[in-house]
């Protein structure tokens, strides 16, 4: 693990950030409510690290990162990146923001054309943002393949004509190719066989190392995150609940979903199978009617009164948690 | 569901407002006016000129659609510049043989056009799929008029099983067979185009639930393959389907306009085309009228009925 | 091979598509007893899910078992009529799928869908069924059971709709109930709480279990014996213990290498196994993981190996051409050695 880098300033810091969905009802669609699929978080991410966001379906990591790379406005809070406010930027300030901030998306195929070539897919964002001469582009985009452990070949083929593992590549290839400082992942190895998210994970720590490469990590489970992460947040209901070290999280876990989430993976050892563990109970709750409170003591097998009533802030530790009876 | 269908109903009525508009003054762009249309020949250029003072024609265009507007609102839609009878009353007596007319070639469509969609799509790729493709894009690309012509030579000059025309016969009972013999062709030939885009759309659309997982689901609780496609996959393909249908109630109203001339049907589309040829504003607008209406409601209940057929839609 | 409930031999099935018939799993093999759990892991398209969509005879229709045989209950599934295999389905043999969210139909209502198949196998009055279904609901830990019947299946959470596929497969008492990736869908809490359900339903019922798993973790937890699957064949079947311990297969070895351990302290890199499936069309001669294998050698590109037992062990076996003979048998190899 890399040292606590505490001298550096952070590449990117996120302050309050909010993003809320209005609920339209009745016969003029006044809106009811907001879906608040964000409320309120704050983190930073230094240059060369990797900070993992993580939590179940609907907690608003995905939402995070978009907003992040301004795929979606912010309803509140500021995204600073590089010492500069992004919504503040404009013009060509922004669009080179907008080159040093790439996302990679879970499902590759999706998010490739499918009329393209993979060598006019990789292209496209050079020419777009006029970043080499056009003599170079062709060149570049053989690099770049190779750096990701494609061919120059595959450049006449067609997004359908990859396995889902050469489409991540590809999907990586074209955050890659403009050179960013911070790339988003969002769940890159989610829909990819057991074998070959071992050789993404691979490949994105190589290119981490090799380009200084800073990632926001954005996952549903803790296996991937264990292994690329250097710092791990918590997300539950669109707030931050436990922000540490990556070991600190799976050593000595302080908040109870934390522990919850990692007693409930399954461990690939059956001599463990009859091991202790807590298993959560329920679902998630609607995020448009978030529990009051604590938004985890629904669910909390150690919720008491107070957890009812006032919701715990994020404490300003090292080891940051947010609850009012945190674990030893 | 209350509270979305006042929406709807609030929001049809500037669109409303903006169609009488918009076909009040294109029917007024149309060269010649009604007066020379019904005027004998030898009539006076003051002749002319007093019966366009007579029935407003020289005020301004936005006065004569103000004056259209009050006398609509007051449920009045006129007179007619041709036959000087109620525009209402005209139009009313039209509706009913055109509702019939076009109730039952939609009928006669949709019974054969669904069955042969859903078993087009279950065996797809099969002689009987490329068999229906062929008679469905028939259905469609053959014209009307071209179809009508060709069944009344057949049927009423050729063989003279059928009346050519008309919707009763002249001096007969006017009994309910009478008419049912009237339809028949008319009716054919408005079905065929109509199941021919029908098989189209349930075959692509039975398609698309075909490959869904719930039919395996189905499959392997040990439904018969019958209540599986029948049951599980139909009710899934009719949610699309029931917006094609939502298109095609408009044709109810007017939409014969080709058929009805050619078999003398007398219905809504026969008048239109009568009002066109003698510029008969009035009539013409009142028939825009009516098919407006028609295709806000008709769209209205598609969504309605969307909600019906499928729990997930939930209007508020 | 007393008292086993199911008994897949030599099974090969096959698809027909545009290219020409494709063999999609090869000579599988495996036996399975009333009560046991066996567990399925390998990648997509190796075959695990068409292994078991032919024992429902369910393949489509541009599937076909081509050879081998699979007796369910001292009767040949393969020779059985339609109208038979009908009897079967949903009655002894059940099956929940991977998508809860598509599985269940979104038109009619969770009680609608049950008592479909209530009626169908078992004779019970409308009330009785009825009853009987908001019975079942309650038994998966489905909260307001007897107005969740009349809700339609968007109403419900993803893990909410797999408890309803799973009182709906043990309804009518199955003998067998196939589990098609349960839970992969799922969140890891909620996926823990279906694991959780299945292991306390099976205590109660003795159903047998065939679950089918790319999550080597999931196996772990459920199996009492399992069978890696690789490129549409087994290529290791052990109990559940010994497959852990002493994975044999390079394949089986590479899969458990390259899953980050929770347990252990983070590793620096991950192993993975390079390259990636063959294609159905394409399938390479000798052992279908030679291109990928580390320890392929030239019998391993020219030669088919058979499923090996390996010997003195019970029913531990291996389709790799390193444990054709006792002596050959690397000594320690296995999870501990770095191939990398």
């Amino acid at each position: 693990m890399r040292k606590p880098p505490d001298k550096q300033t952070p590449l990117l810091v996120v302050e309050k950030l909010k993003k809320y969905y209005p609920i339209k009802k009745g016969i003029i669609s006044r809106t009811v409510g907001h879906v608040k699929a964000v409320d309120g978080i704050d983190f930073h991410i230094y240059p060369g690290e990797t900070l993992a966001l993580v939590g179940e379906s609907g907690c608003g990591k995905s939402t995070t990162g978009r907003a992040i790379v301004h795929l979606e406005p912010p309803t509140e809070g500021r995204v600073i990146f590089a010492g500069q406010d992004m919504a503040a930027l404009q013009g060509a300030e922004l669009r080179k923001a907008r080159t040093d901030l790439q996302i990679i998306f879970q499902d590759p195929y999706s998010s490739l054309n499918p009329r393209k070539r993979i060598g006019d897919l990789l292209a496209e964002p050079l020419l777009a943002h006029k970043l080499v001469p056009k003599s170079e582009v062709s060149q570049k985009v053989d690099e770049i393949l190779e750096i990701v452990g494609l061919t120059k070949y595959h450049k006449s083929r067609y997004p359908h004509e990859f396995s889902g593992g050469q489409r991540q590549r590809i999907g990586i290839a074209r955050a890659l190719i403009l050179q960013p400082k911070l790339i988003v992942c969002d769940e890159p190895v989610s829909a990819l066989d057991v074998s070959i998210q071992a050789q993404v994970l691979n490949l994105l720590k190589d290119l981490q190392k090799e380009f200084q490469l800073t990632y926001l990590f954005i996952a549903h489970g803790l296996g991937a995150v264990k292994y690329i992460s250097d710092r791990i947040a918590i997300m539950y209901l669109g707030k931050i609940v436990e922000l540490a070290q990556t070991q600190e999280i799976f050593k000595s876990p302080r908040h109870p979903y934390t522990q919850a989430l990692l007693h409930a993976y399954p461990i690939p050892n059956p001599h463990l199978r009859n091991r202790e563990r807590i298993v959560m109970e329920g679902d998630v709750p609607n995020p448009a009617n978030p529990p009051k409170g604590c938004r985890f003591h629904t669910r909390c097998p150690f919720a008491k009164e107070i957890c009812r009533e006032q919701a715990p802030d994020l404490t300003k530790t090292a080891h940051a948690v947010a609850c009012h009876f945190p674990l030893v | 569901m209350f509270p979305y269908i006042v929406r709807r109903l609030l929001i049809a009525i500037p669109v409303l407002f903006g169609v009488t508009v918009f076909s009040f003054f294109i029917v007024n762009l149309a060269p010649g006016n009604p007066v020379e249309m019904f005027i004998s020949p030898d009539a006076t250029q003051a002749d002319i000129e007093l019966k366009k003072e007579a029935l407003g024609l020289n005020d301004p265009i936005y006065v004569q659609y103000w004056r259209w507007l009050q006398n609509l609102l007051q449920g009045d839609f006129g007179y007619s510049f041709s036959t000087y009878a109620p525009v209402g009353e005209m139009v009313a007596s039209r509706i009913l043989p055109t509702l019939l007319l076009m109730g039952s070639a939609l009928l006669l469509a949709y019974i054969f056009a669904i069955p042969i969609g859903v078993i087009s799509a279950t065996r797809q790729y099969s002689w009987i799929d490329y068999l229906t493709t062929g008679f469905s894009f028939m259905g469609i690309s053959i014209p009307n008029f071209f179809l009508g012509l060709g069944l009344i030579y057949l049927f009423a000059v050729q063989w003279q099983i059928l009346p050519s025309g008309g919707m009763n016969t002249l001096g007969g009972d006017g009994g309910f067979g009478d008419t049912i013999m009237h339809l028949l062709l008319p009716a054919f030939v408005l079905a065929t185009g109509i199941a021919g885009s029908m098989v189209r759309y349930v075959r692509s659309s039975m398609l698309e639930i075909l490959g869904q997982d719930y039919l395996r689901t189905a499959r392997s609780k040990g439904l018969r393959e019958f209540l599986v496609v029948n049951k599980h996959a139909f009710r899934n393909a009719l949610i699309p389907i029931i917006t094609v249908i939502g298109m095609d109630i408009p044709l109810l109203i007017g939409g014969a306009v080709v058929t009805e001339q050619i078999f003398q049907w007398p219905g809504l589309g026969q008048l239109t085309i009568q009002s066109i040829l003698s510029r008969d504003y009035p009539t013409l607008m009142a028939i825009n009228f009516i098919a407006a209406i028609t295709v806000l409601l008709s769209n209205l209940l598609a969504d309605i009925l969307y909600s019906v057929a499928d729990p997930r839609i939930k209007y508020n | 091979m007393e008292n086993n409930l199911l008994e897949v031999d030599k099974l090969q099935v096959a698809f027909r598509t545009d290219k020409g018939e494709v063999v999609s799993v090869d000579e599988v093999t495996f036996q399975l007893k009333q009560g046991e759990t066996i567990g399925i892991v390998g990648e997509s398209g190796c075959g695990k899910s068409v292994t078991s969509l032919s024992i429902m005879r369910l393949l489509g229709r541009t599937g076909l078992i081509k050879k081998g045989a699979i007796s369910f209950n001292g009767r040949e599934l393969t020779q059985l009529e339609e109208a038979q295999m009908r009897e079967i389905r949903g009655n002894e043999i059940s099956m929940i799928f991977q998508e809860p969210m598509t599985s269940l139909n979104p038109v009619f209502s969770i009680g609608n869908q049950m008592l479909e198949l209530i009626h169908l196998h078992m004779k019970m009055s409308k009330s009785e069924a009825r009853a009987y279904a908001i019975e079942m609901l309650k038994k998966v830990g489905i909260p307001r059971a007897e107005q969740i019947i009349d809700e339609y299946p968007h109403k419900l959470s993803g893990g909410m709709r797999q408890r309803v596929m799973i009182a709906m497969a043990l309804s009518c008492k199955p003998r067998l109930l196939i589990a098609d990736e349960p839970t992969t869908a799922l969140d890891v809490t909620i996926q823990a709480q279906i694991l959780e359900l299945m292991k306390k339903l099976r205590q109660e019922s003795q159903t047998a279990i065939m679950i089918i798993s790319h999550d080597l973790g999931i196996i772990a937890e459920m199996a009492d014996k399992v069978l890696v699957m690789y490129a549409g064949q087994v290529v290791e079947e052990a109990d559940v213990f010994t497959l852990f311990d002493d994975p044999k297969h390079p394949y089986t070895v590479g899969l458990m290498e390259s899953i980050p351990h929770l347990e252990h302290d983070s590793q620096q890199k991950l192993f993975s196994i390079p390259g990636t499936v063959p294609h159905l069309h394409a399938m390479p001669k000798g052992c279908r993981f030679h291109q990928r294998c580390q320890h392929a050698t030239e019998q391993c590109v020219t030669q088919k190996p058979p499923l090996l037992t390996i010997q003195g062990s019970n029913g531990h076996r291996v389709r790799c051409w390193l444990y054709q003979e006792e002596e050959q048998v690397v000594s320690g190899y296995g999870q501990n050695e770095v191939i990398a």
